[in-house]
């Protein structure tokens, strides 16, 4: 036993200072490795994250030129049935009422269709629009006069068949929350010209927020700089924007400038970015607290244009929302997200197709021919890529829920095919891409994934889906997800 | 070290082997067949054992000059060295024998490999039996350089025996597949001859032919691609989807096993529709068109001098100039940033690239534009001759300032919502590259039908919001028949009120 602990007591006496550092060179060196990286990325040559910068909203060149500078998205919560506004399907009048044929729905889930469901037709009448021609539903009067602007991607498919999944899906490129969505990847990419507003704003109408909620616009692992700004139509058009009542805007200003001087200091120790973020963000609301008022005011905007658009100053409302994206789009916002509410048409009582449809379609068919044209004389449909859809699409079945007959007309949630359409910038004019199979059930030709969406999209913006990325979590992430890669369609683009 | 029995016995009988060496080529049957299996099993030896003698020489090289320098003399391990080249290549004969007899080679090769691989080991016989005589350096160095030579024939012959003769492929000899240009087709075009031969010769050859036959393949005849390589049939008549050819050609380029290897000359699309019709028509090397009828598939090749491989100096040539072009782009962008670098954080925030790696700039006034005034813009100096974008919309920029502008940069200019006039319009007259122009709301009104310039390049031109007139629009619409002129739009007023219930619809 005294011979072991002997040669335990040899062997530690052997053991030196330096023999522990030269032991621990590998250590030092990763440690060293370390605190490189993150210089590293910053200086990645192909450009795939984003150098850090002063101001994180100073507007940056994409990775390849680009005719797209910004983005209006008009999200249709609850999504809209493409079978009764631009799927059109006239095998369906033959078949209305009819069963299902069994092989269509055979190992399919839906959200609330059990058992063998019926086969329902269009709900209201077709007509050909535009120098196009295409058939689109007679609920959408106004839509003829912008269709030759539009294309359409018939070809849809998603992974959702539940709301909140499917935005987050949409907007975040995954259906957890947690994910960095669609504008602050992009605001994250390109920065945003007017430092005056936000660089992503949201507006919200139809009465509710999206199922999603705030993750729809989160920020996810980005810097917190980058989130959505949710703007309203009514009162104060972003909460607590304006001065409390016995501040005044040079009392404001000294204040900001004393916490601006303790937070650079605090950088300069700890070098957080986040520090930054919150610099940058006390400054923006300064001078929002200007420029947002005056931006967000559409009672500014002349007759003329509240006829366009059929606005009403004061109420919340989707035409105030598009006339206020306008707005932004004019003053150089990178993302404008519009969400409106109401178009989850079951069919188990108000939210039928035959009457909250029509109204749904009533609400947004003059402010969307408003905006599209708006855009247009502007010029800025040249530069601005304008996108309307739904999370998913609805069921060419009728939705009897529980089995019981009523007269009231819906259609379950369907992933399987959907319609969503682009305009302006960089994007074919009167066209349509993709096609469902006579029942509007599946897809025929091109489909089309939301990540290829996403990737199209960032594609117009001139950013590369594949290099545009954020490292964390030892991964780099990426908007259309790390597992698989998207296509991007270039078949849309002029 | 003790002898068993005297130098001079022992020299005898190292004579002896020789000559039994240097006549054994005389009994050589010829490719009889395999005797037995013992036999075919030994030859599988030759190639291992082949090797060895060659070794032994070069260790007998290097032990020589080791003695030489030295000025050592070791005799014992010499004679030891020889013993064991000789013994080597004795196996090797006998395996090479053997294998010999199974059959299957060229005996114009056969004939000349065995009787040099028999005459070295014969030779290295008789170098140990001189040794036992005479060590003297005459011997040594004469014995090493006439043994060698014998060894180096008779292993090259062996090489060209499997491997294809390397000389094939000699840089000085005329490239076997340069097939460079199609020789043009008569009226009676052979499809095999005239097209699927000259392809596969072009691209696959320099891999599959008579120099190399990678997998066992050759594509130099077509009897040669249906019987095919270690891999099976390379085509299948009438079967295109299965023939392992076309399987390959039509991989992805990144996939390892697609053919031609990455790095090669690749087949056009033109080609591999040939290539794929000519299967799927049963593969026949008599098939023969007439050119006035040719199918679709041959039409590509009908063109005079159509191009199997790309011309390498037209290739040099275009590489050098993207590679001058990049560089260009690199200096000139490397000289922007650095004019930008002394421009002030405030002006700065206005200049974009257009992409990361582009030379051209952008210039946005989207914050605050109600500051941007003319003195601003002639600020921007020499950036400006950089900007392709211009955006100046709701500044408060005049007619006297589109002055600082370079104009044969400009691509796009938006100048909506300014106090410019017709004046400051007919200043844009040598904007010879301005595809885009917005002047909605401003000011210019019906004098623009005078004012506006030429623009040979312009494709959009925005007059919404102006006093412009609907026959001033008609007019500029003739003289600038190529530019859309897109004036105040409005969403029209009547709704379709009644929408009529649809076909089919149940009460």
């Amino acid at each position: 036993m005294n011979l072991y602990r002997q040669l335990q007591h040899d062997v530690v006496g052997h053991s030196t200072r330096r023999h522990f550092l030269k032991d621990s060179l590998a250590g030092l060196g990763a440690i060293w490795l370390a605190s490189q990286t993150g210089r590293l990325f910053a200086a990645d040559p192909l450009g795939g994250t984003v150098e850090p910068v002063s101001n994180p909203l100073q507007a940056r060149p994409p990775h390849f030129p680009a005719r797209a500078k910004r983005v209006i998205f008009l999200h249709m919560v609850g999504a809209p049935s493409q079978l009764d506004l631009f799927d059109y399907k006239p095998e369906l009048f033959k078949l209305d009422g009819k069963d299902c044929p069994r092989e269509l729905i055979e190992g399919q889930r839906f959200a609330f269709i059990t058992g063998t469901p019926t086969l329902l037709a269009p709900r209201n009448r077709f007509r050909p629009v535009g120098d196009s021609g295409q058939m689109v539903a007679e609920l959408l009067p106004h839509f003829g006069e912008i269709v030759d602007e539009i294309c359409m991607i018939k070809s849809m498919h998603t992974d959702q068949f539940n709301h909140a999944p499917a935005q987050l899906l949409m907007h975040t490129g995954n259906p957890i929350q947690g994910h960095a969505s669609f504008g602050s990847w992009v605001t994250y990419g390109l920065g945003t010209e007017n430092q005056n507003l936000p660089g992503f704003i949201v507006l919200v109408s139809g009465g509710n927020n999206p199922d999603a909620g705030k993750a729809g616009w989160s920020a996810g692992f980005l810097p917190s700089v980058y989130q959505g700004v949710q703007c309203r139509s009514e009162g104060d058009p972003v909460l607590y924007l304006s001065n409390p009542a016995s501040i005044d805007r040079d009392l404001r200003r000294r204040m900001l400038d004393a916490i601006g001087e303790v937070n650079e200091r605090a950088h300069a120790e700890v070098g957080d970015p986040e520090i930054l973020t919150r610099v940058s963000q006390y400054e923006m609301a300064f001078r929002m607290q200007l420029h947002a008022s005056d931006a967000l005011d559409i009672s500014k905007e002349p007759a003329s244009a509240h006829a366009m658009y059929g606005t009403k100053p004061g109420v919340e409302s989707f035409a105030n929302n598009c006339l206020l994206a306008r707005r932004l789009a004019e003053r150089g916002v990178r993302f404008i997200q519009l969400y409106d509410w109401g178009w989850d048409h079951h069919g188990t009582g108000g939210d039928n197709l035959d009457r909250a449809l029509p109204r749904k379609c009533a609400e947004i068919d003059r402010p969307v021919a408003a905006l599209i044209k708006d855009l247009k004389q502007r010029g800025l449909l040249d530069d601005t890529l304008v996108v309307w859809g739904g999370e998913f699409g609805r069921t060419p079945m009728r939705e009897l829920r529980a089995g019981v007959k009523t007269d009231s007309f819906g259609r379950d949630h369907h992933k399987e095919a959907f319609t969503i359409w682009l305009a302006g910038a960089g994007v074919k004019g009167g066209a349509v891409y993709g096609e469902t199979d006579p029942f509007g059930f599946s897809i025929a030709k091109n489909p089309v994934h939301i990540r290829d969406l996403q990737a199209t999209l960032l594609h117009l913006l001139g950013l590369d889906s594949q290099r545009h990325v954020f490292p964390f979590q030892g991964l780099n992430q990426r908007l259309t997800g790390v597992a698989e890669v998207p296509r991007v369609v270039h078949e849309i683009f002029s | 070290m003790a002898w068993p029995v005297n130098a001079r016995q022992r020299a005898t009988a190292c004579f002896a082997i020789a000559i039994a060496f240097a006549l054994a080529p005389f009994l050589f049957p010829g490719d009889s067949g395999p005797s037995s299996r013992w036999i075919l099993f030994l030859g599988g030896f030759h190639p291992m054992v082949l090797h060895l003698p060659i070794g032994i020489l070069i260790a007998i090289a290097a032990f020589e000059a080791w003695g030489l320098t030295r000025r050592k003399n070791e005799p014992a391990l010499r004679c030891l060295l020889w013993l064991a080249a000789a013994v080597s290549a004795s196996l090797a004969v006998v395996t090479g024998y053997t294998l010999a007899t199974g059959g299957g080679h060229d005996p114009a090769l056969l004939r000349p490999h065995l009787w040099l691989g028999a005459s070295f080991t014969a030779l290295c016989w008789c170098v140990l039996g001189t040794l036992q005589l005479r060590d003297v350096v005459l011997v040594r160095l004469a014995g090493w350089a006439s043994a060698a030579l014998p060894m180096l024939a008779a292993g090259h012959l062996g090489g060209v025996m499997v491997h294809g003769s390397p000389f094939v492929n000699a840089p000085w000899r005329p490239d076997p597949t340069a097939i460079e240009i199609l020789p043009s087709l008569g009226e009676n075009i052979g499809v095999y001859t005239d097209l699927v031969h000259p392809i596969l010769t072009a691209k696959c050859q320099s891999c599959h032919g008579p120099g190399k036959q990678s997998g066992r393949l050759r594509l130099d005849s077509l009897g040669a691609a249906l019987a095919g390589g270690s891999h099976g049939p390379a085509l299948f008549p009438g079967r295109s989807r299965d023939s392992r050819m076309l399987q390959a050609i039509l991989l992805p380029i990144d996939d390892d096993k697609h053919m031609p290897p990455k790095s090669r000359p690749q087949l056009s699309q033109a080609e591999i529709d040939l290539l794929h019709w000519w299967i799927e028509t049963g593969a026949s090397d008599q098939m023969r068109v007439a050119a006035t009828d040719a199918p679709d598939v041959i039409a590509p090749f009908l063109v005079p001098e159509y191009r199997l491989l790309p011309d390498p100096q037209l290739l040099a040539r275009q590489e050098r100039q993207a590679e001058e072009a990049r560089q260009d782009l690199a200096k000139r962008r490397a000289a922007l940033e650095a004019s930008l670098a002394e421009v002030p954080p405030a002006q700065r925030a206005w200049l974009t690239f257009t992409s990361q790696s582009s030379a051209d700039l952008e210039l946005v006034v989207a914050t605050s534009p109600e500051a941007f005034d003319d003195e601003q813009l002639a600020a921007l100096g020499t950036l400006l001759r950089a900007c392709v974008r211009i955006t100046l919309a709701n500044t408060r920029i005049t007619d006297d300032g589109l002055a600082a502008l370079s104009l044969p940069a400009v691509r796009e200019l938006n100048l909506r919502g300014t106090q410019v006039t017709n004046r400051g319009v007919q200043a844009l007259a040598g904007a010879s590259n301005l595809e885009l122009l917005n002047l909605y709301g401003t000011a210019v009104d019906d004098g623009l039908v005078d004012t506006l310039p030429p623009l040979p390049a312009l494709r959009r031109l925005f007059l919404g919001e102006t006093p412009v007139s609907h026959e001033a629009l008609a007019q500029l619409r003739k003289t600038h028949p190529r530019a859309e002129i897109i004036s105040s739009l409005s969403v029209s007023r009547e709704i379709a009120d009644a929408v009529s219930p649809p076909p089919g619809r149940r009460p």
